[in-house]
C-alpha cells in the first residue's frame, strides 16, 4: 500500500485569546491520497478554514503528526513552512486575493518568484497556467479590470503555476454567481482528471458534489468521511437538490 | 457643537494619533514662527526711532578696500552735518570709562556730539538732553543694575576721576549704536581738532536724519559733489585720496545695521519653512491614515443620513482641534526661544531688541495654522467619502492606489526636504570644520589676555605711558607660571583694528596705484614669543630696543611677500609720515614674522606692520600672558601684579585667547548649530513620515503580505519588500532632493567657506544617512509584516 499524500494523526489546535481557550481541531485524523478529489463540509466555525490553514501550512497544529509526502511537517520552522508551501502547496480563496497592485502575469509569477526560477522558465510556465485557465488574452491586465470569474481563474492559475503537490481551496466559489461558480468547478475538476490532488472547503453542497470524498466536521472533528455516492446521498438527506 | 464634543473625545481616545500629531505641529510651527519673529524683527520692523525709515549712515568709503565703509575725522563729521540733505546728524565714538567708588569697573560708552539724541527722535525715559560737558546718559539695563530702577535723574558718577551728572536714562529698547553700551557721553572735542590738518584722523561714526524733500539718492548725489571737492581740499591728501578711490557713502540705517544679516537669516528663514512643510506634509499623512482607518464609522454616519461634510466632520475636527493644541504648544515655544535669542543673541544678531512675539509674529503663526487646518479637510474629506460616496461599481483597488500614492508623495515630498536640508546642513558643517582647521597664524593655547587703559592724566606722556605699560609687563614676568608676556595696542580676531597706509623708501608711486598699506601694531618687545608668532626672518622687538632706540618696523610675510617678492625686505625703511612733511620718520625693518588672521579665521592674511610701543606708546594695550598655569589661578596674580603699580587701575576684558578664537567662530557656528538642529528635526519628522507610511501600508496591505506568504514567500522575503518600499521612498526622495538641493546651492555658496555646494562627498553623506534612516524607520513595520500570521490575516474577511 502507497504513503497517502497527507496523513493527519489526531492533530489538535487551540487558540487562547486572554483566559479563554478555543478547541479548534480536536484530534482529526485524516489521509488524502495522491490525486484524490477531496471536499471538506459543515457548518461556520466547526474548523474546515482552521484544518485547510494546517493542510496548507499557513499554521501549525497544538499537537498531533502531520505528514505531507511522508515528511512529517508538523513542527518544522517557519521558513521551512514556506519553502514546503511555495513548492507543495496551491491556495485557492472564496475572495481570489490577487495582488490589487500586479498584472495577471505577474500575481502568477508570484510563487515562481519566491522560488528562484530563472526568468525564461518562470515565463513559459505562467504562459502554460493561464492557457490552462484561459486567460492567457489577459497577461497585462490589472485584477480590477477583471470579472470576478476571471479573476478565480487567475488565482487558479497562480495556484498551479507552481505544480504543487495539493490544490487548497477555501470556497472558491463563494464570490462568485452560479455560472461562474460552475466554471471554476468545472476547471478544478478538470485539474483533478489531470492528476492534481484537490482538497475543497465549501459550504455549498451543489458543489461538493464535484469532489470524489467528503469530509464532514463538526466541533472541530471529522464526523463523517464517505466517498461521493455516499456523500451524495448524505447531502440529499440533508435536504439539498443535487444537479 | 456634538460634533466638536466628538472630536475631542475621539481625539483623547486616540493618543497615539493625537500626540504625535499635536507634537508635530508645535515643533514645526514653533521652528518657523520663531525664525520669522527674528527674521521679520530683524530685517522688516521698523527700528524704535521716529521715522526710523529717513535716517542714514554716512560713511568714508575707500574702493580699494572691501569694507562697507570707514570712519569718519571730525572736520568730515562738519561737512557732512552742513549738507542741505539732512535735517539734523550726529556722531559718536566708542569708548570705555573707569567707574571709581569700589573695585574700579570700566564701563562701555559711547561719546556722542549733541545732535546723536534728537537726530533719532526718541523721548528719554526719564530726564532731558542736556549740553552740560559733565552730563551722562544712562541706557535703560545700567539703570535698573545701578539704581534698581529708582529716580537716578540728577545723581552723580565718577568717571575716570570725574564727576558727571546723570541728565537722561534712555528707554528699553534704546541700544545704540550696540547693545554693550552702558551710557553716552559728550563728546567734546577742541576746535582745532576740525582742522584739516586731521583730515586723516578717522575715528568718529555718524548718522543724519533726511531733511524733508531729501532722499536717500538724492543726499548720495549731493555727497558725491562734496567727495570732489574735497579731493582736492588738501593738496597733501589729495593722490591719497585719488590712489585709494575715496568718496562718501550713504546708507540707510535699517539696511545698513542689518546688512550682513540679510542673507543668513532668509537662508534659515527658507529653512525653517523646509521644516514646516515636513511637518505638514507628515501631518497631513496622520490625517490621512487616521480617517482610512476609521471610514466605516463616516459610513454608518452617511447610511443614518449625514452628508459628506457632517459625514466626515469628526475626522477634520478633531484635526483641526489637534493643530490648535499644537500651534498653541509650538506658540509657547516660540515665547521662550525668542526670549532666550533676545537674552543671549544680542552679540551674534546685534539690534535683539526688535525681535518680539507681537501682533504680526501672531498673525503669521495663525496663518500657518489656518493653512495646515484647510490642508487637512483634504485628506479627511477624501478618505471619509472614499468608500460610501462612490458607486460601488469603481470601488477598486484603485482607490486604495490612489491614496496610496498621495501618502508615497508626500513622503517622498517629505524625503526631498530633509536632503535639501541635510545637504545645507551638511555643508555648513564641513565649511565650518574648515575654517576651524585654519591656522590662526599663532598659537592662543595657555595664553590668558586683560586690557589696561591708562588713566586720562597719562594720556599723550610717553614716558609716562612707558613706564606704566613696561612696569606692568616686567611684573607679570616674574610672577611664577609665567613663560612670556607681552602687549599690543590690537589683539588678533578682536573686533580692533587700526590700518594706514605707508611709503617704501626709494619707491616710485605711480599715480592711480594703491599705496602700500597694512594693519599696524604697536607691541611691546616679546610679543611674538608671547602669542606663538614665529619669527621668519631678522629679529623681533627685545630687550635692546629703548625708547631712545633707532626707529625699528617688524612686518610679516604677507608684507613680505607683497611689497618686497623675491627681496629681503630686512634693513628697507618705511614710513606713515607724509613725504612732504617737514620731518619723515623712517623706520628700518629689523625683522620678518609669521602672518596672523585678523579679522576671521577665513581670512587671507594680510600685511601687518608692528612698531615698538615703547618708542610711541598707546593709551590702552592688550596684554598676552603665556603660562602653562590654568587662567583662573593667574587672574589674581595679574590683578595684583598691575595694583601694586596703580591701585585704580581697572583690570579689564580678561579673557584667555581661545576665547577670541571661539567668538569668531560663533556666528558661523550658530548659523551651523541652527541650521543642523533644522536638519536633525526634518530627518526626525521625516523618519515618522517613513515609519508612518509603511505602518499603514503594511496594515492595508496585510492580506496582500499573507497572500505572498501564502504562495511561499517567508518572513526574510517579506521582510525585504517592506524594506524595499521604504528604499525605493527615500531613493526618490534623495534624488528630488539633491537635485533641489544642487539647484539652490548658489544661495548657499555666499555663506560657505573653503567648500563649494556641490562637493560630493556632502551629498553622498546625506543620501547615505537619509537611506540608512529609511531603513531604521522602515524597520519596525518590516518585522511587524515579517510577523504576520497568514492564516489569521486570511481568515479575517
Amino acid at each position: 500500500m502507497t504513503e497517502p499524500l497527507i496523513h493527519l494523526k489526531g492533530l489538535t489546535k487551540i487558540f487562547h485569546s486572554g483566559d479563554v481557550e478555543t478547541h479548534a481541531l480536536s484530534g482529526v485524523h485524516l489521509a488524502i491520497e495522491r490525486g484524490e478529489y477531496v471536499s471538506i463540509a459543515g457548518p461556520s466555525g466547526c474548523g474546515k478554514s482552521t484544518l485547510l490553514s494546517i493542510l496548507g501550512l499557513l499554521d501549525a497544529p497544538t499537537s498531533g503528526e502531520y505528514d505531507l509526502g511522508a515528511q512529517p511537517v508538523a513542527r518544522l520552522t517557519s521558513f521551512e513552512r514556506a519553502r514546503i508551501r511555495n513548492r507543495q502547496v496551491g491556495f485557492i480563496f472564496q475572495s481570489f486575493n490577487l495582488v490589487g497592485d500586479l498584472t495577471v502575469f505577474e500575481n502568477v509569477e508570484l510563487p515562481l518568484s519566491y522560488r528562484g526560477m530563472a526568468p525564461a522558465e518562470r515565463r513559459a510556465k505562467v504562459h502554460a497556467a493561464l492557457e490552462r485557465v484561459g486567460m492567457s488574452h489577459r497577461v497585462k491586465h490589472y485584477p480590477a479590470q477583471l470579472s470576478g470569474g476571471q479573476q478565480q481563474r487567475v488565482a487558479v492559475a497562480r495556484a498551479i503555476v507552481g505544480e504543487p503537490s495539493i490544490v487548497l481551496a477555501d470556497e472558491p466559489t463563494g464570490n462568485l454567481d452560479s455560472k461562474n461558480g460552475e466554471a471554476v468547478m468545472n476547471l478544478m475538476r478538470e485539474l483533478n482528471r489531470e492528476g492534481a490532488t484537490i482538497c475543497m472547503v465549501t459550504h455549498d453542497p451543489r458543489y461538493a458534489k464535484h469532489a470524489d470524498r467528503t469530509i464532514h466536521m463538526f466541533d472541530g472533528a471529522v464526523v463523517e468521511d464517505l466517498p461521493l455516492p455516499f456523500a451524495e446521498q448524505a447531502i440529499r438527506e440533508s435536504g439539498f437538490e443535487l444537479r | 457643537m456634538n460634533d466638536l464634543r466628538w472630536a475631542i473625545r475621539a481625539l483623547l481616545r486616540a493618543p497615539s494619533y493625537a500626540l504625535p500629531l499635536i507634537a508635530t505641529v508645535a515643533l514645526s510651527t514653533a521652528i518657523l514662527t520663531s525664525t520669522f519673529a527674528v527674521t521679520y524683527g530683524l530685517l522688516l520692523r521698523p527700528l524704535p526711532y521716529a521715522h526710523a525709515e529717513r535716517l542714514v549712515r554716512l560713511y568714508n568709503h575707500y574702493g580699494m578696500s572691501n569694507d562697507r565703509g570707514g570712519s569718519m575725522s571730525p572736520p568730515d563729521v562738519a561737512d557732512r552735518a552742513a549738507s542741505r540733505s539732512f535735517i539734523s546728524s550726529g556722531a559718536w565714538q566708542k569708548s570705555s570709562a573707569v567707574l571709581g567708588g569700589g573695585e574700579p569697573l570700566r564701563l562701555t560708552t559711547a561719546r556722542v556730539t549733541r545732535g546723536f539724541f534728537p537726530t533719532f527722535g526718541v523721548a528719554p525715559l526719564a530726564g532731558r538732553w542736556s549740553n552740560d560737558d559733565d552730563a551722562v546718559v544712562l541706557s535703560y539695563a545700567t539703570w535698573q543694575r545701578r539704581f534698581g530702577g529708582a529716580d537716578a535723574i540728577g545723581k552723580t558718577l565718577v568717571l575716570d576721576g570725574r564727576r558727571r551728572t546723570i541728565a537722561a536714562v534712555m528707554p528699553r529698547d534704546f541700544a545704540f549704536p550696540d547693545a554693550d553700551v552702558e551710557l553716552w557721553e559728550p563728546l567734546v572735542l577742541p576746535p582745532s581738532a576740525y582742522d584739516d590738518s586731521n583730515r586723516g584722523s578717522e575715528y568718529l561714526e555718524m548718522l543724519a536724519r533726511l531733511a524733508p524733500g531729501a532722499t536717500l539718492q538724492s543726499a548720495q548725489a549731493e555727497a558725491d559733489v562734496l567727495s570732489r571737492r574735497l579731493v582736492d581740499r588738501v593738496a597733501s591728501r589729495r593722490q591719497f585720496l585719488l590712489d585709494t578711490h575715496w568718496h562718501i557713502v550713504l546708507a540707510g540705517l535699517h539696511d545698513d545695521l542689518v546688512a550682513d544679516l540679510r542673507r543668513p537669516l532668509l537662508l534659515l528663514f527658507a529653512a525653517a519653512a523646509l521644516v514646516f512643510i515636513i511637518g505638514a506634509a507628515n501631518s497631513l499623512a496622520l490625517v490621512l491614515a487616521r480617517a482610512i482607518a476609521r471610514r466605516r464609522e463616516s459610513d454608518v454616519r452617511g447610511a443614518l443620513g449625514a452628508g459628506p461634510l457632517r459625514a466626515a466632520a469628526t475626522r477634520f475636527l478633531e484635526a483641526w482641534v489637534a493643530i490648535a493644541a499644537g500651534g498653541a504648544l509650538g506658540l509657547a515655544l516660540t515665547y521662550a526661544v525668542v526670549a532666550a535669542i533676545v537674552r543671549n543673541g544680542a552679540t551674534l544678531l546685534g539690534h535683539v531688541e526688535v525681535i518680539r512675539v507681537d501682533a504680526p509674529v501672531l498673525l503669521f503663526a495663525f496663518a500657518l495654522l489656518a493653512l495646515l487646518g484647510a490642508a487637512c479637510l483634504g485628506p479627511a474629506l477624501g478618505a471619509a467619502t472614499l468608500t460610501r460616496w462612490r458607486p460601488q461599481a469603481v470601488k477598486t483597488a484603485g482607490d486604495t492606489l490612489a491614496v496610496r500614492f498621495f501618502r508615497s508623495a508626500l513622503v517622498v515630498v517629505e524625503i526631498a526636504l530633509a536632503t535639501a536640508l541635510l545637504s545645507a546642513g551638511a555643508l555648513v558643517l564641513v565649511s565650518l570644520r574648515r575654517l576651524a582647521a585654519n591656522d590662526p597664524g599663532f598659537n592662543p593655547h595657555g595664553v590668558l589676555t586683560f586690557r589696561i587703559a591708562a588713566p586720562e592724566s597719562m594720556r599723550g606722556d610717553n614716558a609716562r605711558l612707558v613706564a606704566l605699560f613696561g612696569g606692568i609687563q616686567q611684573r607679570i614676568a616674574a610672577l611664577p607660571g609665567v613663560t612670556a608676556v607681552s602687549a599690543t595696542t590690537v589683539l588678533p580676531l578682536s573686533s580692533d583694528d587700526n590700518t594706514a597706509t605707508f611709503h617704501i623708501e626709494g619707491r616710485p608711486e605711480a599715480p592711480g596705484d594703491g599705496m602700500p598699506s597694512g594693519k599696524y601694531r604697536r607691541v611691546l618687545p616679546g610679543f611674538p614669543a608671547a602669542l606663538g608668532i614665529k619669527v621668519v626672518r631678522g629679529r623681533a622687538f627685545d630687550a635692546r630696543d629703548t625708547p631712545s632706540s633707532p626707529r625699528y618696523a617688524v612686518i610679516d610675510e604677507a608684507a613680505a611677500q607683497r611689497y618686497w617678492p623675491g627681496q629681503d625686505p630686512i634693513g628697507k625703511r618705511i614710513t606713515y609720515s607724509e613725504l612732504d612733511a617737514q620731518e619723515i620718520r623712517w623706520r628700518t625693518i629689523i625683522g620678518v614674522v609669521g602672518s596672523i588672521r585678523h579679522g576671521s579665521l577665513g581670512e587671507r592674511p594680510v600685511p601687518h606692520v608692528y612698531f615698538d610701543a615703547l618708542q610711541a606708546a598707546d593709551s590702552s594695550m592688550t596684554y598676552v600672558v603665556r603660562s602653562a598655569l590654568p587662567a583662573s589661578s593667574l587672574v589674581a596674580s595679574i590683578r595684583a601684579a598691575v595694583h601694586a603699580i596703580d591701585p585704580s587701575l581697572p583690570v579689564d576684558r580678561i579673557l584667555p585667547m581661545d576665547a577670541y578664537v571661539s567668538a569668531s567662530l560663533a556666528q558661523p557656528r550658530f548659523g551651523t548649530a541652527v541650521l543642523s538642529a533644522f536638519a536633525l528635526v526634518a530627518l526626525f519628522l521625516t523618519a515618522v513620515g517613513i515609519y508612518g507610511l509603511l505602518a499603514y501600508l503594511v496594515t492595508e496591505r496585510r492580506r496582500e503580505l499573507a497572500v505572498r506568504m501564502a504562495v511561499g514567500a517567508d518572513e526574510r522575503m517579506v521582510l525585504r519588500f517592506v524594506l524595499r518600499e521604504g528604499l525605493r521612498l527615500a531613493l526618490a526622495g534623495v534624488v528630488v532632493g539633491v537635485i533641489a538641493a544642487l539647484a539652490a546651492g548658489r544661495a548657499l555658496g555666499s555663506v560657505l567657506y573653503a567648500v563649494t555646494a556641490t562637493n560630493p562627498a556632502a551629498y553622498a553623506a546625506v543620501a547615505l544617512t537619509l537611506l540608512a534612516v529609511a531603513i531604521v524607520a522602515s524597520w519596525v513595520p518590516a518585522r511587524r509584516a515579517a510577523a504576520l500570521d497568514p492564516a489569521l490575516a486570511l481568515r479575517v474577511e
